[in-house]
């Protein structure tokens, strides 16, 4: 077939041969230059979260230096100072963490319970299908970000709330995603051959679709954390996160933008320059996931 | 169509319902006694009686659903526990000023978005391309808030050429008939007015346009990219058509049926990003009013403003199923 497209002139994928799955859609990956500079952005912002307060400690109480109120970039404060003299570079540093850690729990969380949502309601489709549906057109039916704010603002702001409800925006996306893997997969010979064979439904659901169902969850996933960062940092800016003075990028732009008149650019540039940098790089991997585990999309 | 029209419309309101038990569910989440949390702490009990009655808060759960819904249906979204007035009232009121400004930057995003998405579906894998691929990916990668200071910062602050906040020059001496204030300026003739209008509304329609533009520019370099490699593009080519002709005639009319769902998904991105468009530029609609409620705990405001946005949503995603199934007569409801 391949040399019959190949004759035809058609685009042929290079898929590896005689490599695993996993190992050929590696080599898609980082043949693409945009993934590896996804990759490449992802792994810094991670490590940045990881090695941050290992090598530093913050501490707001003695952080704050008023004799240093709002200093432009300069060699001692990279990034400037903000409006409480706090140099702007170690907080960005440490918000990276708790701006990538709500993110991650966030979207691990929507994904663990939308996901399992969605392959119960694709396998056993019925009334758990209807009912489950249902309730994931109502929230779908809201933009997140106004859901996810109008539910922080009525349970309270602060970091575990917004977790709460970032997840919850997120998770009809994989209740979707999931439900149409599971439909699909739910008539495939394999699967109808391990029910024929008398594998419990547990069984077939976890060891054969669930596993082949993988590619589009692990591209959302991608796509997930960077819209998480954007809402994590929403939430921030509107009050609603992190709440002073502990740094997060949202919350940061919130303590700073009042400024902006005063011609003080870096008190906002810096937190939100990281976080476009962020959900940058993961939109750029999820992209280029989206094209590595799928051969069949072909490269556009 | 018709058939489908009916079927589709219908799908509607077990959502709408759906939606209103959210809603209404939104003051259950205060943790505590809301009517105490909406009036603090040193509100007199008499007044926490009253809210709590006004809220219904003293009866069985589906009753107070009832008479939200009820209140509802009567276009009654509640009263601002703050300022007494009615939430419909206000929200009405400030509507105008969201709307204006959603549809700046919705026509801002397809008059830019859709040439772009055009040109680099045609000029594929060009420096044009790429540069429109990486300039839609950091669209959409933006926090409109950061664009929108950095704006307000670079052509308010250091250009001095735009105006950084609110719909009209703070000495002016214009008022609006509607709350349209394009459009009145325009129907009262005052163009000046309407100049100053227009200068004021640039940027936040370019911040808030941001995204839209970059998910209309994506979509439309699929979709065209999908048309051109059908068999019709190539059968036109072999006519002899010009590559105009064939791009614009035969490509776009069928491409830009997918984009068009995705204009009118764009609105509800609209309408919550005009909650950071608006803090930030201090445009008196809905997305800043919110904002000032939440910072008073003004919940009937949040929860009003939640109702009356998802609903403008679910009906414009059927007013867009709907066109879609009028241009094409392919969709049918299954």
């Amino acid at each position: 077939m391949t040399t019959l497209e190949a004759a035809l002139g058609r685009h042929v994928v290079v898929t590896g041969h005689g490599a695993s799955p996993a190992a050929a859609a590696w080599r898609r990956l980082v043949a693409s230059p945009a993934a590896r500079a996804g990759l490449v952005i992802v792994v810094a912002v991670l490590l940045v979260a990881i090695v941050t307060p290992a090598v530093h400690v913050y501490d707001a109480s003695t952080d704050a230096d008023l004799t240093l109120r709002l200093k432009p970039p300069t060699g001692a404060h990279p990034f400037g100072t903000d409006s409480l003299g706090r140099d702007i570079l170690v907080r960005v540093l440490h918000a990276t963490r708790v701006s990538l850690g709500l993110a991650l729990s966030a979207v691990a969380l929507a994904m663990a319970i939308g996901s399992a949502l969605g392959f119960l309601a694709g396998y056993f489709r019925g009334h758990v299908d209807l009912a489950l549906m249902f309730c994931m057109d109502i929230l779908l039916a809201f933009p997140a970000t106004l859901l996810a704010i109008a539910i922080v603002a009525m349970i309270g702001p602060g970091l575990r709330n917004s977790l709460f409800a970032i997840s919850l925006v997120s998770v009809p996306v994989y209740a979707r995603l999931s439900r149409g893997a599971a439909l699909a997969l739910r008539e495939q010979e394999f699967v109808l051959a391990a029910q024929g064979l008398g594998c419990s439904a547990a069984r077939v659901l976890l060891s054969h679709i669930v596993p082949n169902s993988l590619p589009p969850l692990i591209v959302q996933t991608t796509l997930s954390i960077a819209f998480a960062i954007l809402e994590g940092a929403a939430l921030g800016f509107l009050g609603l996160g992190a709440q002073p003075p502990a740094p997060e990028w949202g919350a940061m732009l919130a303590d700073s933008y009042k400024f902006f008149t005063s011609g003080a650019w870096w008190v906002f540039f810096f937190p939100g320059a990281a976080i476009m940098l962020s959900v940058l790089g993961f939109n750029l991997l999820g992209d280029g996931l989206r094209d590595a585990l799928d051969p069949r999309l072909g490269r556009e | 169509m018709r058939r489908y029209a009916i079927r589709r419309s219908l799908t509607v309101v077990p959502v709408l319902l759906g939606v209103s038990v959210l809603v209404f569910s939104f003051v259950h989440m205060i943790p505590g006694d809301p009517a105490l949390t909406m009036l603090g702490e040193r509100a007199t009990p008499e007044k926490v009686a009253e809210v709590r009655a006004r809220l219904g808060l003293d009866r069985p759960i589906w009753q107070q659903y009832v008479l939200y819904f009820g209140h509802v249906l009567h276009g009654d979204l509640g009263v601002s526990v703050v300022r007494g007035d009615p939430v419909t009232t206000d929200l009405l009121r400030r509507f105008p000023a969201t709307v204006e400004l959603a549809l700046a930057a919705i026509v801002l995003a397809i008059t830019i978005g859709i040439p772009i998405g055009i040109g680099s579906a045609v000029w594929r894998n060009s420096l044009l391309d790429s540069l429109a691929r990486l300039g839609a990916l950091t669209g959409v990668s933006m926090p409109i808030f950061w664009l929108g200071l950095m704006l307000a910062w670079f052509f308010g602050v250091q250009l001095r050429v735009l105006p950084t906040g609110f719909r009209l020059d703070s000495g002016t001496t214009f008022v609006p008939w509607t709350n349209f204030v394009m459009l009145d300026a325009t129907l009262q003739g005052d163009w000046s007015a309407l100049a100053d209008a227009l200068r004021h509304l640039v940027l936040p329609a370019l911040a808030l346009a941001t995204i839209p533009l970059a998910i209309i520019a994506r979509m439309t370099r699929a979709s065209m990219l999908d048309v051109l490699s059908r068999e019709y593009i190539r059968t036109a080519e072999a006519k002899g058509l010009s590559r105009q002709a064939v791009i614009l005639r035969h490509a776009l009319r069928n491409a830009l049926l997918p984009v068009l769902t995705v204009i009118g998904l764009q609105v509800g991105h609209l309408l919550a990003g005009a909650i950071l468009t608006e803090t930030i530029f201090s445009w008196p609609g809905i997305g800043l009013w919110v904002y000032e409620s939440i910072e008073s705990r003004d919940y009937a405001i949040v929860q009003g403003a939640s109702l009356f946005i998802a609903a403008i949503v679910v009906v414009v995603n059927l007013v867009t199923d709907l066109l879609y199934a009028a241009v094409d007569p392919r969709i049918k409801y299954e």
